[in-house]
């Protein structure tokens, strides 16, 4: 049984294609990425995995079933690209309502809150209301939600975002860990550097179509940097047709 | 559930209308207080009304336009409980739990209910024995008119919560508003005896009977009792308006699609 799994998966809003015909597959225990530049589709696929949104076409499997049944959503940490926290909450106690929604109670919960502040570096914050903290800390406490009850699966929509180098080369060794006890990790991400040290596998959106998918040996080619590779294979495809329609 | 229950309640309570009502309603009971220590006295051209009769008046319309309001204060709390949270991401983020959406909706309704449905016991309680005490009127048409505004509260709430999937805030509010507005208005009317056209007739049979449960409910003040076929009726409208719109915003929640909502 894979992690997730999109099957010919297409998404229509009014006429547009934010999706067309997208295959995805995530072993268990490896770690995605999902590449591509702005408009690509990487949220719209996000948000179909987590059953926020309904496929047009094709079929969206979470865990083995449908994301939209919430015992399917079991076991899954989530990362949003823009995580808006509640300004009046502590992070104590944010974190406390995603453990228990992630279903840890009592002394499991009091242990899960603190091992997730602990790794994420804001157990010392957390009596600090949510709206006191930076972007880099606030970012942390997204890990650490995401991260609680230790999940099977983390979704981790542009995970680098407001972190600082020392951050993010934490942000690594915390999914380096989850992927050590056998979670899936997808990662979407612009940060082609980023996914490169973290994901065993790419996949490259462009326009809401996979263009290239598999191991990053299988994609960049000799001499290629994976940065190099999605310019080949993304770059060339926006660049616009040149005047008059011939080339000299 | 109780999770998502404690979190809707707690979001309900650190609003800032949550403080506006609490000194609304002890505004409003202290009003209710100064108002209920005269002896009311009604000279009319066939003699003098009873002070009973008076109390029993000044009672079904005081308990009346309170409960309307509280039913009122339910669409608006209500109204942007379960949209704000669309809006600013966080519902999406406990949505990527194993969390149902119809229990999502089910917690924010009740922590919006909360505040109105307070509101409704303190004012229509207190203001109910005031009334009965000084006017010496019978306890039980108050207790039946809290339980009347509760249901009321109900399902205005979760009309207004619906509302707002699909409409702008203020659009939401002026619904609530309106509508609470012109269902009161049409069982007033009828209750008159006057006739009423096509859209008011439509809103009184049909509608949600908002002052018309009240009116019976409160037939122990007033005297004019209804007839057991008018009550049954209005109780049978007010059971399906209630489970018609929770089964709806439940239905139709479960069924939107969360891609438009953008966080601030």
């Amino acid at each position: 049984m894979f992690a997730l799994e999109l099957a010919e998966v297409s998404k229509y809003f009014a006429q547009r294609a934010a999706l067309s015909r997208v295959s995805l597959k995530l072993e268990p225990g490896t770690a995605l990425g999902l590449l591509g530049p702005n408009g690509a589709g990487k949220t719209t696929a996000l948000r179909l995995i987590l059953g926020h949104t309904e496929a047009s076409e094709g079929t969206v499997s979470l865990q083995g079933g449908d994301p939209f049944r919430p015992e399917n959503r079991r076991g899954v940490g989530y990362l949003p690209e823009r995580l808006v926290l509640p300004a009046h909450r502590t992070v104590g106690a944010f974190l406390r309502l995603h453990g228990g929604l992630a279903g840890l109670r009592g002394a499991d919960l009091d242990r899960g809150v603190q091992a997730v502040a602990e790794q994420t570096g804001i157990d010392s914050r957390l009596k600090d209301s949510l709206g006191t903290l930076s972007k880099g800390l606030s970012q942390r406490v997204g890990f650490a939600q995401a991260m609680i009850a230790e999940p099977r699966l983390l979704l981790l929509d542009e995970p680098s975002s407001g972190l600082d180098p020392i951050g993010m080369r934490e942000a690594r060794d915390w999914i380096a860990q989850a992927k050590a006890r056998g979670c899936s990790v997808l990662v979407s991400s612009h940060l082609l550097s980023e996914v490169e040290r973290i994901c065993d596998s790419v996949a490259i959106l462009h326009e809401g179509s996979v263009v290239a998918a598999g191991a990053i040996s299988e994609i960049v080619r000799p001499g290629e940097e994976l940065e190099d590779a999605f310019i080949r294979l993304v770059g060339q495809r926006s660049a616009p047709p040149p005047e008059g329609g011939e080339l000299g | 559930m109780c999770l998502l229950a404690g979190e809707g309640l707690r979001d309900a309570t650190r609003r800032r209308v949550a403080p506006a009502v609490a000194g609304l309603c002890l505004l409003t009971l202290a009003m209710v207080n100064s108002c209920t220590q005269c002896t009311p006295m009604v000279e009319t051209p066939g003699g003098q009304l009873e002070t009973l009769a008076v109390f029993g008046w000044a009672g079904v319309l005081t308990v009346g336009l309170l409960a309307l309001w509280c039913a009122v204060l339910a669409g608006l709390v209500a109204a942007d409980h379960l949209s704000s949270t669309l809006e600013d991401g966080s519902a999406l983020l406990v949505l990527s739990r194993p969390v149902s959406r119809r229990a999502f909706a089910l917690a924010r309704l009740a922590g919006s209910l909360a505040i109105s449905l307070a509101a409704a016991v303190f004012l229509l309680g207190g203001a109910g024995l005031l009334l009965a005490f000084r006017g010496e009127l019978p306890l039980l048409p108050a207790f039946l008119a809290i339980a009347v505004t509760a249901v009321n509260c109900v399902a205005v709430a979760a009309l207004a919560m619906l509302s707002s999937l699909y409409l702008p805030r203020i659009a939401t509010f002026l619904f609530v508003i309106g509508g609470v507005s012109a269902v009161a208005l049409a069982n007033l009317l009828s209750d008159s005896g006057v006739q009423l056209g096509a859209i008011f007739g439509l809103l009184n049979e049909a509608g949600p009977p908002i002052l018309s449960a009240l009116v019976w409910a409160l037939s122990g003040w007033s005297g004019q009792e209804a007839e057991g076929g008018a009550a049954i009726s209005i109780l049978v409208r007010m059971a399906i308006w209630t489970v018609g719109s929770v089964s709806s915003l439940l239905f139709l929640f479960d069924h939107r699609e969360l891609t438009q909502y953008e966080p601030r």
